[in-house]
């Protein structure tokens, strides 16, 4: 049954517009339907096989079709006072500059110096040498190091598989110039304190203070 | 006192608003504000998982295996569903309709159990596993770095799952409320905005469910 | 440019625009005649109504009151109390700086000492305190309306707030945190501590700030009297909106952050943990995409301070409106863009340092604007040098000295050599603190009869203005030159050749507490024994004035209807024939 109704504001002003928008329930379960629809298709497309990053687009496509129908409909933003409308869009347009800046930093960290790989990233192909040493030897396992990173041969000596001290000079698979220091503790996993790139604004000891005179 | 009586200004409009419309309005505006602040404490959790799929894009692939998106994509449904008849709930008291409103609230509470109930599945079949999150991850069944994976699951899928808690909380007291025979006066602002939150929760998850459980 | 003597002028009984002498003229009257309410002297103000009832039953009224004006009061008492608090922290490092060698403290007792005063003064203090104190007194009066949209969610804000604070002050108890008011990961993931409760305590007061921001937007949107567009908003709505829309879209990511490392520390989920292939740069983005428009959440009130006490102090329109109210919001969004400049030598990318570094030199252009037109607006003004322009005119030197050093900091390169040095210390101080609290100072001097209906001594306020101004610069000024040497920032005990600098520093900040204490006195002198103020001693011309003083509970007896702008000084409209200057 379709019923309009419209409440006329007694005194109103500009800001006060309140339509009440009563909509047919043939279009709730329309809605449903179409909501019921793509779900099934997303599922029924991940099981096509299709390579990254399309599938993953293809998802985010169907996710938004979905979510607008909620927002429009279920939520009543069609027939809103526009200014809600404005609320959600502005919100997921800072949404979007959050991820975007900060992807932009994840994204470039070895845009400067290749060589010294982005550490975060490489830390799953580390992961899998990890396994790797697990069951077989180390120069079985040589090959799935992440290029540059230096591993000394544990059966050699230490049962520890990581290096206790920074890699001398020259060690890093670059020819001549020594990296900062930093970058080559970085190459070591799993031992000490975990620090990562530069990440020594994070914990400031009274240590600092004790260095008599610097 | 200003406050004549007015047709258009029934005993529940309070005495800071000159007008029903403009009190309704103002609450409505209000919840999608609160909804835009819940949707930027999501996205720090959203903003994670892009940095770290983008970062470890095998171990991604790994995790999802460990997840059902059977069940996943049942729950999806579910989810639909209890949306689906929350806005006929909120249909339910525009109409002044209290069958309508309590037999929706009832439904979309049950829906939102279901969902729970499915959750509690999900999860205790990992944690048999051994498939806790970071730290304490203890399962061998898969490659990559697992703990970061199931840190981005057990945060986005719990804080989701806090969320429906508290949503069933708040529509157990619509209900409780509706049986006392409120909102049929032309008050239902509660109605509506309880079902603005339960949409959001509906729209995470949306966008939950493929980034989690679809990923091939 | 003439300069007057402040006088208190008496309001006009007559309704209509008559042309006026030389004597000061209180403000037109509205159509609606509101400023006859001191004719319905039965009915009390907000401050004393319901005291008939008893003592024990005002103070409950008071503490579950939905009256946005009490609601203020009680933040003021609290932010106040904070500050305080905080305050006497960095007098005690402050003496403990002023050798080179340990003195009193530890380094461990040092490094909780100033992520007290740290933490206190930006949860507890700076962000609250325009908003909250002075903006929920204000917001309802200036838009013509009888309360905020939400004034349960007001009280409510208010119980989060305590809520938070006794987190804090539990965590204190608990033997303090020293991870600096920044928690940066991973020493705050790791190190031992009630450092989850200090966590737990800042996530609850982000939904204080939520909550008053909500409530001031829509309050906003939906709420304005009749004849009030947008457009005729006063200036401190205009600022008081665009914090109210930080506020909201920027503290649910530190909520989020503040989580992700307590359930680090609780159960180990590890995004920031480098062993497990997280990323602790990562918390570093999502603490700073809140904390930079956190402090623009601290500034951006203190400008609608400003935009309103030069006006009416200089007796004149402001100059550029239109100017001021769009670089409020500008910098409100700007604002959000610029995170990473706190964070170039964390380990970031330096394409992603460049950006952050271009960008952030945008937001300095709308500031600049109000700047100049603050300046514009005194300039053929008849200006009087009473204690809130004389803290207008603190406000304007100090605040262009932090915000010129913050183009310092904007570069990468000179940035690479600063951070984490005095001069960043002394950077944001200039602004937060000369920036904040003194126009918050000028702002409560400029409404203290509206709020309280007493006057302060005039001779009294100047003292004060001129003891902090001089205490304030002697602090911080030479923790620029320290910084620009090489000075490093948390360190309790540093190099000799320093000693000289933070030795002035610590007398200034001795002469600036004193400053502050003094101000208390005479407040509170004024509160209890002060004279009566008259409704509108400044002459102002914004709705606020057309109230009682202090108002009584609903604000208004009947709505207000806004005829005119806000800076619309009969005098001057009629002196000029095209009315603009």
């Amino acid at each position: 049954m379709n019923k309009h109704v419209h409440h006329s504001a007694g005194g109103s002003h500009a800001a006060d517009e309140h339509h009440e928008h009563i909509a047919p329930l043939s279009m709730y379960i329309g809605v449903f339907a179409a909501l019921a629809v793509l779900t099934v298709i997303t599922v029924g497309v991940s099981e096509l096989g299709i390579p990254q990053p399309y599938s993953l687009i293809l998802a985010m496509i169907v996710a938004t079709c979905k979510a607008t129908l909620v927002v429009t409909f279920f939520m009543h933003l069609l027939w809103d006072d526009r200014l809600n409308s404005v609320v959600i869009f502005g919100t997921v347009i800072f949404v979007g500059f959050f991820f975007a800046l900060t992807m932009t930093d994840l994204l470039s960290r070895d845009l400067l110096i290749p060589e010294t790989g982005n550490t975060v990233k490489l830390h799953e192909q580390h992961a899998r040498w990890d396994t790797c040493m697990k069951t077989k030897s180390y120069d079985e396992c040589r090959p799935e190091l992440p290029k540059g990173w230096v591993e000394t041969n544990p059966d050699a000596a230490d049962p520890h598989h990581a290096p206790e001290h920074p890699p001398a000079h020259g060690e890093l698979g670059t020819q001549g110039d020594p990296l900062p220091g930093g970058h080559g503790e970085g190459a070591k996993m799993g031992k000490g304190t975990g620090g990562g790139d530069g990440t020594g604004k994070g914990g400031k000891k009274a240590d600092h203070g004790k260095a008599a005179g610097h | 006192m200003e406050h004549a009586h007015d047709p258009n200004r029934p005993a529940w409009v309070k005495h800071y608003f000159h007008s029903k419309e403009q009190q309704l309005s103002a609450a409505k505006f209000g919840m999608w504000l609160f909804l835009a602040q819940e949707v930027l404490f999501f996205s720090g959790l959203f903003c994670a998982y892009i940095a770290f799929r983008w970062l470890y894009p095998e171990t991604w692939l790994s995790g999802a295996d460990q997840l059902n998106k059977w069940m996943g994509g049942l729950n999806t449904l579910v989810l639909i569903a209890s949306s689906f008849t929350m806005a006929l709930a909120v249909r339910g008291a525009q109409t002044k309709s209290p069958v309508a409103l309590k037999v929706n609230l009832l439904l979309t509470i049950l829906f939102a159990c279901m969902f729970m109930v499915v959750k509690y599945f999900e999860y205790s079949h990992k944690m048999h596993l051994g498939i806790f999150p970071a730290q304490h991850y203890a399962y061998e069944g898969s490659t990559g770095l697992m703990p970061i994976f199931f840190a981005i699951y057990y945060c986005l899928t719990g804080l989701h799952g806090i969320h429906v808690v508290i949503g069933i909380g708040f529509l157990s007291w619509l209900l409780f409320a509706a049986q006392k025979g409120r909102y049929m006066d032309g008050n239902y602002a509660y109605v509506e905005n309880v079902g603005l939150y339960w949409h959001l929760v509906d729209l995470v998850w949306i966008f939950l469910f493929p980034l989690l459980y679809l990923v091939k | 440019m003439t300069v007057e003597t402040p006088e208190n002028p008496e309001m006009p009984e007559t309704s209509d625009d008559s042309v006026d002498t030389a004597a000061e003229t209180g403000t037109t009257p509205t159509a609606d005649h509101s400023h006859d309410d001191h004719g319905h002297g039965d009915e009390p103000s907000y401050l004393t109504y319901g005291m008939e009832k008893g003592l024990l039953s005002f103070i409950k009224s008071w503490l579950i009151t939905v009256d946005h004006k009490r609601i203020g009061i009680m933040y003021l008492i609290s932010v106040l109390f904070f500050f305080a608090v905080a305050g006497f922290t960095a007098i005690a490092f402050r003496i403990e700086l002023l050798t080179a060698a340990p003195d009193f403290m530890s380094a461990d007792t040092y490094n909780k000492a100033f992520t007290l005063h740290g933490g206190i003064m930006v949860f507890l203090v700076i962000i609250p305190l325009t908003p909250a104190a002075l903006g929920n007194f204000l917001l309802p009066l200036m838009l013509g309306a009888k309360d905020v949209a939400f004034p349960k969610l007001n009280l409510a804000s208010l119980y989060v707030y305590w809520l938070g604070a006794a987190l804090l002050v539990y965590a204190v108890l608990g033997g303090g945190f020293d991870t600096g008011w920044t928690f940066y990961t991973p020493y705050s993931t790791t190190a031992q501590g009630p450092i989850t409760w200090a966590l737990l305590g800042a996530f609850t007061l982000g939904f204080s700030s939520i909550f008053t921001g909500l409530n001031f937007i829509v309050t906003i949107h939906k709420m304005r009297a009749p004849g009030m567009g947008f457009f005729r908003m006063p200036l401190m709505l205009w600022a008081l909106y665009a914090t109210a829309l930080t506020q909201l879209l920027a503290t649910p990511v530190l909520a989020i952050t503040l989580l992700l490392v307590a359930m680090e520390r609780i159960m180990g989920i590890g995004i920031f943990n480098p062993d497990l292939g997280g990323d602790p740069v990562l918390m570093q983005h999502f603490f700073w995409f809140y904390s930079h428009p956190a402090v623009y959440i601290m500034i951006l009130p203190a400008f609608g301070i400003i935009s309103e006490l030069v006006s009416v102090h200089s007796r004149k329109r402001i100059f550029g409106y239109g100017a001021i109210a769009l670089s409020s919001v500008s910098i409100a969004l700007v604002g959000f863009l610029v995170w990473g400049h706190h964070m170039f030598v964390s380990g970031q990318s330096e394409l992603s340092g460049v950006v952050f570094s271009f960008l952030t030199f945008f937001v300095a252009i709308p500031t600049a604007i109000k700047i100049f037109s603050w300046v514009g607006t005194m300039w053929g003004g008849s200006i009087r040098f009473n204690t809130p322009m004389l803290y207008t005119l603190s406000f304007l030197f100090l605040f262009l000295i932090g915000g010129l050093t913050g183009l310092f900091l904007a570069t990468m390169s000179t940035d690479v050599h600063l951070h984490d040095t005095y001069f960043v210390v002394s950077h944001f101080h200039y602004v937060m603190a000369s920036g904040a609290v003194i126009s918050f100072l000028g702002g409560l001097h400029h409404w203290w009869p509206k709020m309280f209906g007493t006057m302060y001594n005039e001779t009294a306020g100047r003292v004060g203005a001129v003891i902090i101004f001089l205490g304030f610069n002697l602090t911080f000024f030479p923790q620029f030159v320290a910084g620009s040497r090489g000075m490093p920032r948390r360190y309790h005990e540093y190099v000799k050749e320093f000693e000289g600098l933070q030795a002035m520093s610590s007398y200034g900040s001795f002469i600036l507490a004193a400053g502050l204490v003094w101000v208390l006195c005479y407040l509170l002198y004024a509160l209890f024994k002060g004279p009566k103020a008259t409704d509108n001693p400044w002459g102002a011309v914004t709705l606020e004035w057309e109230t009682a003083t202090p108002p009584i509970e609903h604000n208004f007896h009947h709505t207000p209807v806004c005829v005119r702008g806000p800076y619309d000084f009969p005098e001057i409209d009629e002196s000029l024939s095209d009315g603009k200057h």
